[in-house]
């Protein structure tokens, strides 16, 4: 061994001495994480093993925290305005962000991280976590809007699923459905079901014909026309057709109505994509031979196909370490909105992507046997081909309350009139301080 | 229980076979009436996986499954809440008894000025909406670094007016000539209240831990803002943890919730006599 | 602490042991705690009442606009409402029924009473996010009580969950189901302390046992029955968790469930509007304070004791 290569030897194991020493050195950044579902505090933890892989110089220490929702969202607010208490980065439900909007600054945000991405992404996702110009928060999800059938009770009457194409189709369906299966007198079947106090099944029609809470500009349009249309389409589906009645419970998550749908009283629902999950979760998969989704029916050619429904937006707060702001930040646009990250929403969490170009990946085109052994990103994808934005602003969780507490439920129940219900919710915004 | 005739006893030499027979009937019939629920907790926590809801009707299962139990310690820190239940309960109880006790012995056999307005001021304390309080209590609980503490957890509670009210109504009751006496004997206040008063009051303290003690073990919203770390939660907290937005465990919450009922029931089925003696002798009686 | 209690007088100083010091040591540990954490913050919520509260570092003052505020909203008229009708409701089935019931179970005539009052006392126990999940399925339209209306009664089915008529007729059944027991200890304790010598001499007197209740029992349970009401107003004024938790956050169909605990809820950390939400917290805090006031002036309990 010549005496150069005993120096060269020595020379690379004094550089990777060093260097191990140098790692050594640089100790993982620690960040800490709020959410309200520990699903999503596992999820963010893969994916900062998979940041740490990918930048091994900039590694970072992912704790999460999970919290009741309800109680997660106090805690933050008050933590935010004492000015102590609150996490790094926190996940903020779609309902509840603009409430953090009206005080100061509580985040920071988050628009140069996600510029690289715009392209790739349905960008009116970021709408509703986005004020003043400004995008506070990253979702997990799209949660388009899709149909979920019961095949069972179509079939019996001769209908097929895949010939609802329209609304006019489906009430034609609806009215062979809906029946008194023992003939004591009572209706036994219904072909859907609408929440009066939750908020998707009048908030699907709201946005794809047009309306909502707010428009792009930030202004409240709860008097729209296309809301009153949205809403007399919900009135006639129970009143006139008769096709559809409420929720058993008020609304799709109680134990109530998952047994109506276990017991073959409702032949189908619009909710969105992460209902999917209810399935297996909530129903022991008692459906799966027989449901299936399919995507929403069209009120006219060319319409929306679908519309965004819940959602949770992980944030930065302002509490953070300002050293720690541009690591973090970029974390987490790795975590949600590169090509990996958009597979592993679904992978891990069962999610509907906001990446388009993930939904031909294989991984995403699989058979479940909870919906009949078919792919349901067959239609999932058919059903995001025109996705309707929603809009949110400071009044949104006021508008979303009125809504799921007395607006609805005047709507089906009292059977007021859409025009009446609507200005009733907008004079109790006015008496609240907002101004349109 | 204890010696004493009411209407009902006098009158009972008279009364037929049939009314003890309808009693039995009617009593019987509310028993059920009143356990059916905690029934149908335990039969919903020993459904097999997933039939929760899909089983519900069924009274009397038709299958049974230990599998949600299985689930509940594999996948859930169970253990570790019910240990900290205890240790909290236990906390909670004996500081709560000790403030209760002291503060209800000065506000029942002491005159000193303004004694009346401060017990109307404790009582009216007890009604005022605890949501009012909660932003000032957070702030307050983060700057004397008491967040994720048991001693924040128990002590801002501890003072409580309905269990100052308990023990000044069961003080009330003690023969002041019994006090005096031991004053014309050269005690202090201080050996007055430990050699008297407190063994007299035994039942009520005995009442009064019992009391605090249900109280904290079920108590949802306070333990909710101290703490976040899930190895700190009492058993109330985890439990509700287990049904969120997305993933809604019922199952899991009726197995928890039957583990974390039994021990109260059980204790309090030891302590029951105990427990109605203290009523009773403290018979909630204001003069 | 209890070594200080047991010293004789001549090691502790004549200080501790002074008449005015007495009652104060007595009282000094609940006094700080309550000092503390309930009225220091209760101070805080008030004056947020007259601020427009937008965090620590964000405060000005409104006056009374947040009052203003409070009695403009339409819900606040309708929370008060509900409140009210919960708490007279409740105040209605939970003094007669467990009254009765003790004085039932305390007349010798019930075999095996100890073993009932334990299993309606049972309810007391639960936790109330397994209540909220029971009674859901309870009240659903095909479940157990429209079952058992229908089966015993005859009654058609109600919307109990759906309606919002019968949401505070819900709310008050749970709150039945859950204290009925409580109260019954609460009365059976009064019981005990009733003089037998009483009912001896009422009975040599020849009154009927319907008479003895009447005119022993019941005046003789004022005590325990101011206790109970006072208990039960507060309780139903502030009623919060039953609500929360049936209606998983909400206030049930139409609102027909919602509670002023509730509205101050949603006012603060649903509206971020904290000064609005701390005022209804007084308005709500004045009126259980002049309803107890009322009560006290009623049973007297502070009369003539200064």
């Amino acid at each position: 061994m010549s005496k150069f290569r005993i120096i060269s030897l020595a020379l690379v194991i004094a550089v990777a001495l060093g260097s191990f020493g140098m790692a050594l050195a640089q100790e993982a950044t620690e960040l800490t994480l709020w959410v309200f579902v520990d699903r999503h505090g596992l999820y963010m933890q893969s994916q900062a093993e998979r940041w740490n892989e990918a930048h091994p110089d900039r590694a970072i220490n992912l704790t999460y925290e999970q919290i009741d929702y309800t109680q997660m969202h106090d805690n933050l607010l008050a933590a935010l305005l004492v000015g102590m208490g609150a996490p790094d980065l926190a996940d903020v439900e779609i309902s509840k962000f603009a409430t953090f909007t009206k005080g100061d600054e509580m985040f920071y945000p988050l628009n140069d991280v996600i510029d690289p991405y715009r392209a790739d992404i349905i960008e009116t996702r970021l709408a509703p976590y986005t004020a003043n110009g400004n995008n506070y928060g990253i979702d997990y999800h799209l949660g388009a809007f899709i149909m979920y059938y019961n095949t069972a009770l179509l079939n019996e009457v001769g209908v097929d699923v895949n010939s609802l194409k329209t609304w006019d189709d489906y009430i034609a369906a609806g009215l062979e459905v809906t029946r008194d299966t023992d003939g004591d007198g009572e209706i036994d079947v219904h072909m859907m079901s609408v929440e009066t106090t939750g908020p998707f099944s009048a908030r699907g029609p709201m946005l794809m014909l047009g309306g909502g809470a707010y428009n792009a500009n930030g202004e409240v349009i709860l008097e729209s026309e296309a809301n009153i249309e949205a809403l007399q389409f919900l009135q006639d589906l129970v009143h006139m057709h008769g096709i559809a009645r409420p929720a058993t419970g008020g609304h799709h998550h109680t134990p109530e109505h998952f047994i109506d749908l276990v017991e073959g009283r409702i032949a189908s629902f619009y909710m969105p994509q992460w209902y999917m999950t209810r399935y297996p979760d909530n129903m022991a998969s008692q459906l799966a031979d027989v449901a299936v989704i399919r995507p929403m029916p069209v009120w006219e050619e060319g319409g929306y196909t679908s519309t965004m429904g819940g959602g949770t937006g992980t944030v930065i707060t302002k509490q953070i370490d300002p050293d720690k702001v541009a690591l973090a930040a970029e974390f987490l646009a790795f975590a949600k909105l590169t090509y990996e990250a958009n597979v592993a929403l679904w992978t891990d969490l069962g999610f509907d992507p906001m990446r388009l170009d993930v939904y031909d990946d294989d991984a995403l085109l699989i058979a479940m046997d909870d919906f009949s052994g078919e792919v349901p990103f067959v239609h999932i994808k058919e059903a995001i081909a025109s996705v309707a934005p929603e809009y949110t602003g400071a009044f949104y969780p006021e508008i979303t309350t009125i809504m799921t507490t007395t607006m609805l439920y005047d709507l089906i129940e009292n059977q007021m009139s859409p025009e009446e219900v609507l200005s009733n919710a907008a004079e109790e915004l006015r008496a609240m301080g907002a101004d349109f | 229980m204890t010696q004493y005739v009411n209407p009902g006893k006098l009158g009972a030499r008279r009364q037929s076979r049939l009314t003890k027979w309808l009693m039995l009937i009617l009593f019987i019939f509310l028993a059920v009436v009143f356990i059916f629920p905690l029934y149908w907790m335990v039969i919903s926590s020993l459904r097999p996986d997933g039939r929760i809801f899909v089983d519900a009707m069924e009274i009397i299962p038709s299958a049974l499954s230990l599998d949600t139990y299985r689930r509940l310690f594999d996948e859930e820190p169970y253990l570790t809440w019910f240990i900290n239940s205890i240790t909290q309960t236990g906390g909670f109880a004996l500081t709560g008894v000790f403030l209760c006790t002291t503060g209800g012995y000065a506000l029942a056999k002491f005159r000193f000025r303004y004694r009346n307005l401060l017990f109307v001021l404790i009582l009216v304390s007890q009604m005022i909406p605890f949501h009012l309080l909660i932003v000032s209590l957070f702030l307050m609980i983060i700057q004397m670094g008491m967040a994720e503490t048991y001693q924040g957890a128990i002590i801002p509670l501890a003072a409580s007016p309905i269990g100052i009210f308990f023990m000044r109504q069961y003080m009330l009751a003690i023969d002041d000539e019994m006090l005096n006496a031991a004053r014309v004997d050269g005690a202090t206040e201080y050996q007055i209240f430990w050699h008297i008063a407190l063994p007299n009051a035994r039942p009520a303290i005995a009442t009064l831990l019992i009391l605090f003690c249900i109280e904290y073990w079920n108590n949802l919203l306070w333990p909710l803002i101290v703490f976040r770390n899930p190895d700190n939660f009492p058993l109330a907290v985890g439990i509700k943890r287990l049904i969120d937005q997305y993933r809604q465990q019922y199952d899991l919450t009726m197995a928890g919730s039957t583990l974390a009922t039994v021990p109260v029931i059980i204790l309090f089925f030891f302590l029951r006599r105990q427990i109605m003696e203290g009523l009773a002798t403290t018979g909630t009686g204001v003069k | 602490m209890l070594e200080i209690l047991r010293m004789p007088r001549r090691l502790t100083g004549s200080l501790l042991n002074h008449k005015k010091v007495v009652p104060l040591v007595f009282l000094a540990p609940f006094l700080i705690v309550f000092l503390i954490f309930k009225v220091y913050p209760v101070i805080l919520a008030v004056i947020m009442s007259f601020q427009d509260f937008q965090g620590i570092k964000s405060q000005d003052w409104v006056g009374l606009a947040n009052y203003e505020n409070v009695f403009e909203l339409a819900r606040f008229g309708q929370a008060l409402t509900n409140t009210t009708v919960y708490t007279v409701g409740t105040l209605l089935v939970l003094v007669p029924l467990p009254l009765i019931l003790a004085v039932l179970l305390d007349s010798g005539r019930v075999v095996a009473s100890t073993v009932f009052r334990v299993l309606i006392f049972l309810p007391a126990l639960t936790s109330l996010v397994v209540a909220g999940t029971v009674f859901r399925l309870i009240l659903a339209k095909d479940g157990f009580l429209n079952l058992f209306l229908e089966g015993a009664l005859g009654m058609d089915r109600l919307r109990w969950l759906e309606v919002s008529e019968l949401a505070l007729p819900s709310l008050i059944l749970i709150a039945t189901w859950r204290w009925t027991g409580m109260n019954i200890l609460y009365f059976n304790s009064g019981l005990v302390n009733i003089p037998q010598e009483l009912y001896e001499s009422a009975a040599i007197d020849g009154a009927s046992p319907w008479q003895m209740f009447l005119r022993i029992t019941l005046p003789m349970l004022r005590p325990t029955t101011f206790f109970v009401v006072v208990l039960s107003i507060i309780g139903g004024y502030q009623v919060f968790v039953e609500p929360f938790i049936l209606y998983a956050g909400g206030a049930g169909p139409g609102d027909g469930g919602l509670t002023l605990a509730l509205l101050i809820y949603r006012t603060a950390f649903t509206s971020f509007n904290f000064g609005t939400a701390a005022a209804m917290g007084v308005v709500l805090a004045l009126i259980i304070f002049v309803f107890s006031l009322i009560q006290f002036r009623f049973f007297g309990v502070l009369g003539g004791e200064d």
